[in-house]
């Protein structure tokens, strides 16, 4: 039997050994954001309950508004369908928080940190490496801080919101793909400079 | 490739959606009191039309929701998307419905009798 002493906690791109570093005048910088708190809360955005309790744990009600984020200190809630959040959050007790929150109410709320793998991809050419394998309008005139999209990125799907107008986009994707998306990204930016750098 | 409104979402592209095959065929309430032969109609009949059909897709790589459309199988022109449960609204939608075999089927009238509580 293994010994848990000697187990370590990996990432789903621990096994790539990524190294660190990259010229500083790269166009994009890539970071994975590591065992951030996902969770995926549910529930009717027309039960004001549901969205006071939301509030009084996340300090921010739910987005009812397709393809809008919300955001306070504690978490970020995007919009992923008319009765589903995914919620970011640096607080790792923030599952059982909500849940007590919700407790009683038509809601669920379901970890699914280690389903998924947060990449954050920043930098003045972070947009053409987004559009070239991306059938949406990310011109700033469309899309910008505060909205997020479910779609395809090279092919996959994923979950992204812009967080700023460097740009820098946070995608979501699923464990098993994240490799996959790792080296597209890393391909894709190939032309304009890549940066690895560390979360913190 | 076709261009369809998700009606959350917005407009995408198709291959970020799902073919739900023909809309507004109801299950049998009793399927006991159907003969093989309308079971059959049921289960596996189509109405193949050419022009405007009644569709469900789910936007799939999406938001995930159905949603039913009526769509001209001729020219793929997307003439009316409505959610589900309920009936189109469009000229051509509601001739589409109405002109459908399968109003006049023994499933869907066992269907509807089982709704009704007769």
């Amino acid at each position: 039997m293994a010994d848990l002493e000697t187990l370590t906690t990996r990432t789903a791109l621990d096994p790539m050994d990524i190294v660190i570093g990259g010229p500083s005048d790269a166009g994009v910088t890539l970071t994975e954001i590591p065992f951030q708190t996902r969770l995926v809360l549910r529930g009717l955005p027309s039960d004001k309950k549901f969205t006071a309790a939301v509030k009084g744990a996340l300090g921010v009600e739910p987005p009812s508004k397709p393809g809008t984020v919300t955001s306070s200190k504690t978490a970020r809630v995007l919009w992923t369908a008319p009765n589903e959040w995914m919620v970011y959050s640096d607080d790792t007790g923030l599952a059982a928080t909500l849940t007590k929150a919700v407790a009683g109410l038509h809601a669920a709320v379901t970890e699914v940190t280690e389903h998924y793998t947060l990449i954050r991809l920043s930098g003045r050419h972070a947009r053409d490496v987004m559009i070239k394998g991306c059938a949406i309008d990310l011109h700033p005139r469309e899309f910008g801080p505060g909205q997020c999209v479910q779609s395809h990125l090279g092919r996959i799907t994923v979950l992204f919101d812009q967080t700023d107008e460097t740009p820098s986009y946070h995608i979501l994707v699923r464990a098993s793909f994240a490799e996959y998306l790792w080296m597209y990204l890393e391909d894709a930016g190939l032309e304009f400079g890549v940066r690895i750098e560390a979360a913190g | 490739m076709l261009h369809i409104t998700c009606p959350w979402c917005g407009p995408r592209d198709d291959n970020e959606f799902h073919y739900g095959g023909e809309a507004h065929i109801l299950r049998p309430a009793a399927p006991e009191k159907l003969s093989d032969g309308e079971w059959a109609e049921y289960l596996f009949l189509k109405q193949n039309a050419k022009g405007p059909f009644l569709e469900r897709w789910s936007h799939s790589a999406g938001c995930r929701q159905w949603f039913n459309v009526v769509r001209n199988t001729a020219t793929d022109e997307i003439i009316e998307i409505y959610p589900m449960g309920e009936l189109p609204k469009s000229p051509e939608g509601i001739k589409a419905y109405e002109g459908n075999w399968r109003r006049q089927s023994a499933a869907e009238k066992n269907a509807k009798a089982g709704v009704s509580g007769t």
